[in-house]
């Protein structure tokens, strides 16, 4: 099993949970394929990182209509909320890395971020350890 | 723990998950998280409905070189599917 994998990495622009869902889920089936996964948070996404937003939920308009769904599997446990996932990632291996420009835009340090955070990065650091790996734009 | 027979031989199943009513890629993550926890040639055994499972089960076996032992379907439309660690 020595077989070096591509990994994975994805980077979190949006704040709708519908995209980070399916980030996230595309994120942990790399994983459980063996793969290295690297997720990078910025702009809207960044708020979910932040301490004491464990509960926060956002949709954009188009995944509005399907809202009552979404909280519905959220209640059944269907579908995980974000820092049920950031967890699942961690625990698998996954890293995590707040982008430094969000953090300076929204004024933002790292004490105020959960501790899943393995540290803030620029894209220019970001790009160079993910060089070889599939890239997301979610 | 329960017994299934492969070839005339009664096998233990090490790990049995139920992963019904969750969505890909649920079962698949439950059943790498199972199967770290077994020995080589232990078996684990997975109920799952999401209806796109029995193709991601057969292709995480292969690129992870874990052996599908069976792949069959269950009550409604669940999959029942056997796995041996490597």
């Amino acid at each position: 099993m020595a077989e070096e994998k591509r990994g994975l990495a994805v980077i979190f622009h949006s704040g709708s949970f519908d995209r980070l869902h399916q980030g996230f889920s595309v994120a942990l089936a790399a994983l459980a394929l063996g793969r290295s996964v690297r997720l990078f948070f910025s702009y809207w996404a960044f708020r979910y990182l932040k301490r004491g937003e464990g509960s926060y939920f956002h949709l954009d308009s188009e995944a509005r209509d399907y809202q009552a769904i979404l909280q519905k599997g959220l209640e059944k446990g269907h579908l995980e909320s974000v820092a049920e996932m950031i967890g699942q990632v961690k625990a698998m291996g996954g890293k995590c890395y707040a982008c430094t420009h969000s953090m300076g835009l929204l004024n933002i340090t790292r004490d105020e971020l959960v501790e899943a955070v393995d540290r803030s990065m620029g894209l220019t650091a970001f790009l160079t350890e993910t060089a070889e790996d599939q890239i997301l734009f979610i | 723990m329960k017994e299934i027979e492969i070839e005339g031989k009664k096998i233990p199943v090490a790990s049995q998950i139920d992963a019904v009513g969750l969505f890909c890629p649920v079962p698949i993550v439950k059943l790498k998280l199972a199967l770290e926890k077994l020995k080589p040639g232990e078996i684990a055994e997975i109920v799952a409905d999401d209806p796109g499972f029995p193709e991601d089960v057969i292709a995480w076996c292969k690129e992870t070189h874990n052996h599908l032992l069976s792949l069959n379907q269950g009550d409604e439309n669940s999959f029942v599917v056997r796995v041996e660690k490597s």
